[in-house]
């Protein structure tokens, strides 16, 4: 876990309107050395987010201009599940082209990186992060930050949607295993002593941690045992 | 060599995609005897080819399926949570960081099946690597541990049911560059062949320059 993410993981915790979010992509743009992050969300009939910190006559330009529709970001996130480099896709076409000129001239940076999520009833979310730097630049501080990338973008994600009242009605709840793993680690159990103790590997326990921490929303371990201890899912 | 392609582009490959297929029905319901469905057309499929996988395929000099393998992300529908959760003690491996590979299939037309295992595995790992994964989850047929040894990259089990030729466990994979190391040391292939791989499956393609 990046140090940087543990400090995004607070101010997150303390948005409490959708209004905020914005304000939270500013500070981790910062922190991850980005010029934008935009955050999309929505869906056939499903209320659109959209929340950025691109300039607004970019956005008003892309949005009047319909180029949604044309813009080979959108397009192929709406298809496809891998993250997606803004260099693997196709430019060549006259349209495409233009929109990528023009979003240039707009203040958006040459090189970015757009992960695609999918929820009930059809919604489609992305995050964007975006930075113009040299490609070899750019390729480092990807190798060094897509990992925080996936686990921001789903948990920007679920918070958006929990503020908006759309999160899936769903609770993830732990199962037994998951709790009894966080209890252990709980009581000051390392991962070898709760590991033995379950009788799985320490590979097996570490995924298990892994798949709490994602279903409560957290990013570190220790944020999963406090959210599990809030939520009584473990009591101790 | 190895391509990365979606579901949806199978359409535009219609010979690969059927000859992907039938060797899947050939390996999983002819050799290995498993629950599935096999349509009239001879193929095997299930419903999570409906959810736009990316498929790892070994295509042989004839342009046919040498073997492959099936992603999926674990934060959606996967096999191995809707039919075998109770072979990971009942817990849903869903993350972010935790892709979903199943379907491990090899061609008995492939020129080298050893050569095609470890071809796809190698792709895996780099595939898991290049996008920041910790882990990759998967249900496979007891006798493919032997293959997984040999290929250098071996699944840490969290649950098996049957026994002897008929059992079925649930495994991850560690997702590092030291097992990528492993395996192109095992294989014989560069530790960079997956890398090219991936690059001619998805192209740069930036026209303009920062």
């Amino acid at each position: 876990m990046s140090h940087l993410l543990e400090e995004t993981i607070d101010q997150l915790q303390t948005s409490e309107s959708v209004d905020d979010i914005p304000v939270l992509l500013k500070t981790l743009r910062e922190n991850y050395d980005l010029d934008h992050i935009v955050y999309h969300s929505g869906g056939p009939g499903l209320k659109e987010q959209n929340l950025f910190t691109y300039p607004v006559e970019w956005v008003m330009h892309y949005i009047n201009e319909g180029y949604r529709n044309h813009d080979p970001v959108y397009m192929s996130t709406q298809r496809s599940w891998l993250p997606v480099e803004w260099s693997r896709l196709n430019w060549s076409g006259k349209m495409e082209h233009r929109i990528l000129k023009e979003a240039l001239d707009g203040g958006v940076g040459l090189n970015g990186y757009s992960i695609p999520m999918r929820g009930a009833a059809g919604r489609f979310a992305m995050l964007s992060f975006n930075v113009n730097a040299k490609p070899a630049q750019w390729e480092s501080q990807l190798e060094a930050q897509k990992r925080d990338y996936l686990l921001l973008s789903h948990y920007v994600h679920e918070k958006v949607q929990a503020l908006t009242g759309e999160e899936e009605a769903t609770i993830k709840e732990l199962s037994p295993r998951e709790r009894d793993v966080l209890t252990l680690l709980s009581l000051g159990k390392s991962r070898a002593q709760a590991a033995e103790q379950l009788k799985i590997s320490e590979h097996t326990f570490r995924v298990y941690v892994d798949t709490a921490r994602h279903k409560l929303g957290a990013l570190n371990t220790t944020h999963a045992v406090a959210v599990a201890l809030i939520q009584r899912a473990i009591v101790i | 060599m190895i391509r990365f392609i979606y579901a949806d582009q199978l359409t535009s490959e219609p010979a690969l995609a059927s000859s992907m297929f039938n060797d899947r029905r050939r390996q999983f319901k002819e050799r290995l005897n498993w629950d599935i469905t096999v349509g009239d057309d001879g193929q095997e499929r299930d419903e999570y080819d409906d959810m736009n996988p990316l498929y790892i395929i070994w295509q042989r000099p004839n342009g046919l399926h040498g073997g492959s393998m099936r992603v999926l992300p674990t934060v959606g529908r996967t096999m191995v949570n809707e039919h075998f959760a109770h072979l990971s003690d009942g817990v849903a491996i869903a993350s972010p960081l935790i892709w979903e590979c199943t379907r491990f299939c090899i061609s008995p037309d492939a020129e080298d099946g050893r050569k095609v295992a470890g071809a796809l595995m190698l792709a895996g790992c780099e595939l898991g690597l290049r996008f920041g994964l910790t882990d990759s989850v998967g249900v496979f047929d007891n006798r493919m541990i032997r293959i997984y040894r040999n290929i250098g990259w071996e699944p840490t089990v969290t649950g098996t049911e049957g026994t002897g030729k008929d059992a079925i466990s649930v495994g991850l994979w560690p997702i590092t560059p030291e097992c990528r190391a492993s395996i192109a040391d095992k294989t014989g292939f560069e530790v960079t062949a997956a890398r090219d791989w991936f690059e001619a499956s998805f192209p740069s393609q930036m026209p303009l320059a920062a």
